[in-house]
């Protein structure tokens, strides 16, 4: 009964991703459609809509996934994948390739950069939380690696060279899909797709984790391989997404959120769903900001922000309800 | 199995919380652990099931040393079950149940054995409820069915009758004693003194790290022993074949 129902709820995440994906592919800048045949047919859909699907495709994956996983580590539903500073990291380190202006001479530097800024602030993380088995003290170095790259982020922005740079850094930071080709998905993908099955690996670590620490442990649980996995897993996944596309936030918060009924509550049972509905998420956030916005002024995540916002405030509604206060 | 604890010391940031302990529980043995707040029982547990590393000597299960076992392998052959009753999303009762076959890796027995552990525990009408919707009790019971899903030949439970009436204190205790009569070694933590003299072949007295006293229940739980590790005066008595031990008075 479980089982057939989880498979039905991943058949049809399946469908509504493939079905964002052949929208997102089918939707130019004049609505829906496609160019007429030939060199231009596969300039456009090969070049230009190909690279921004598979990177929503595979961006909201990896933010839904880690933001599941790190919920089911951390046993908190509020965590996202921001939370261990690889994204605060990558952004650092996307804003310090603008500023030196390698970003604008080579057009890989921008996501290399946010690579080389993701892998520091992982390490940082790693050497700082030490070896001790405690997630908390995990957070607590993400946090602190978070708040050095958002002083370091905003230095490198007071500091910017002219406006325009600084317009492109915060533009940057905003997160999106326009513009971006096959080496972004080149740089990205790999690193996603191996992140992502270190995050899968953690499956039955994270079920046993439900019981603590300690109970974790006495099933088989190896505290210390499994906290690699996931900071490592994660730091691929995230970092990776981060440095393609930017900041885009909430997804990896309301994505696993909404569907952990749908597993009932079991956090390594949401993992592949949480992949799945993150994609879908992402690709239709784009599809619906290319209908609103065809100049492409209105960024991806402005747009998730603007829905996760209030998502936010109707769990601060539902916890009051359930608290009784 | 035998699982013996070799002069162990454990310590815990800066406070030595164990010294020099030496006990030992073979197979079909029920021992309890008692001891007053402090004295370093949950830790002893934890270092007996190999779940924290000591600083001196050694836990040995069968002769091989305890910490050389991988973490699946070492939830095959003790189960363990802790004081704090966690369970932090609102699983079904049958899916916690479950967890205790996770050191099996999917193997055939699977189904009958959470189902034996439901019903050893009495839960079976409860299988599919979210354990948010379970009283304190309750709660523990599935806990304690997780365990007994992992059919291992050492259970090991710390303070499994707190908060449990006394109608499944009893339950509890039948039932670990019928697992020692099937040959497995049972080791628990307990407060009431009594449950010690009353169930338990063996009794192992803590106090402040060490071992006070270990043997035969009935030579370990006396007047003048008890008075001693709990600073209290004791007065130790058979009601209707049942040993009850109390309280009398503080000793200054």
């Amino acid at each position: 009964m479980r089982k057939h129902a989880q498979r039905a709820l991943v058949v049809a995440l399946c469908l509504l991703v493939a079905l964002a994906f052949a929208g997102s592919m089918m939707l130019g800048p004049d609505g829906l459609g496609l160019p007429e045949g030939g060199d231009a047919l596969r300039l456009v859909l090969v070049e230009i809509r190909l690279p921004r699907a598979l990177l929503g495709l595979l961006v909201g994956g990896a933010l839904g996934l880690a933001g599941a996983a790190l919920q089911g580590y951390l046993r908190n539903p509020l965590a996202e994948p921001g939370l261990l500073g690889m994204a605060g990291g990558a952004s650092l380190g996307a804003v310090i390739a603008i500023h030196t202006g390698a970003a604008g001479l080579l057009s890989f530097a921008l996501p290399l950069g946010g690579l080389a800024g993701a892998t520091i602030a992982t390490l940082a993380v790693v050497l700082l939380a030490g070896q001790g088995s405690v997630p908390v003290t995990l957070i607590l170095a993400g946090v602190a690696m978070s708040s050095v790259a958002g002083a370091l982020t905003s230095l490198v922005l007071n500091l910017a060279p002219n406006p325009f740079a600084s317009v492109e850094m915060v533009y940057w930071m905003m997160g999106s899909l326009n513009d971006r080709s096959l080496e972004h998905v080149f740089i990205a993908a790999p690193l996603i797709m191996v992140g992502s099955l270190v995050l899968l690996s953690t499956r039955r670590w994270l079920d046993a984790l439900s019981l603590g620490e300690l109970a974790a442990q006495n099933l088989g649980v190896s505290p210390a391989a499994l906290r690699l996995r996931i900071v490592f897993g994660a730091a691929m996944a995230v970092g990776a997404a981060t440095s393609v596309t930017g900041a885009i936030g909430f997804v990896g918060l309301v994505v696993p959120h909404l569907l952990r009924p749908f597993v009932a509550y079991e956090p390594g049972r949401l993992l592949v769903p949480s992949f799945l509905g993150g994609a879908a998420l992402i690709l239709i956030a784009d599809i619906a900001l290319r209908l609103l916005s065809p100049a492409g002024d209105l960024k991806l995540g402005v747009l998730t922000a603007l829905i996760g916002a209030p998502f936010f405030l109707w769990l601060v509604l539902a916890s009051r309800r359930e608290f009784g206060a | 199995m035998r699982l013996v604890a070799h002069g162990i010391g454990v310590r815990l940031g800066r406070r030595l919380v164990l010294q020099d302990v030496t006990v030992s529980a073979g197979r079909g043995e029920l021992v309890a652990i008692i001891g007053p707040n402090g004295a370093g029982k949950s830790t002893l547990l934890k270092a007996l099931a190999g779940l924290i590393p000591v600083r001196e000597g050694r836990v040995t299960l069968d002769d091989r040393d305890i910490r050389s076992l991988d973490e699946r392998a070492r939830g095959r052959h003790i189960a363990f079950i802790p004081q704090d009753r966690l369970v932090h999303w609102p699983l079904p009762v049958r899916r916690v149940v479950g967890l205790g076959r996770l050191p099996h890796d999917a193997s055939p027995r699977d189904a009958q054995a959470i189902s034996e552990a439901l019903s050893a525990m009495d839960l079976e009408k409860l299988a599919d409820r979210p354990v948010d919707e379970l009283s304190g009790g309750e709660l523990a019971r599935v806990l304690q069915a997780r365990a007994l899903a992992q059919e291992a030949d050492i259970l090991i439970a710390d303070e499994p009758t707190a908060g449990l009436d006394m109608g499944h204190v009893l339950q509890l205790f039948t039932h670990l004693e019928r697992l020692s009569a099937q040959g497995r070694t049972v080791i628990v933590a307990v407060h009431d003194v009594s449950l010690a003299l009353r169930h338990c072949h063996k009794t192992i007295l803590l106090k402040d790290g060490r071992v006070l006293a270990e043997g035969a229940s009935n030579d370990v739980v006396t007047p003048e022993i008890v008075a001693a590790a709990f600073g209290v005066g004791v007065a130790i008595a058979t009601l209707d074949h049942v040993p009850i031990v109390l309280a009398k008075q503080t000793l200054t």
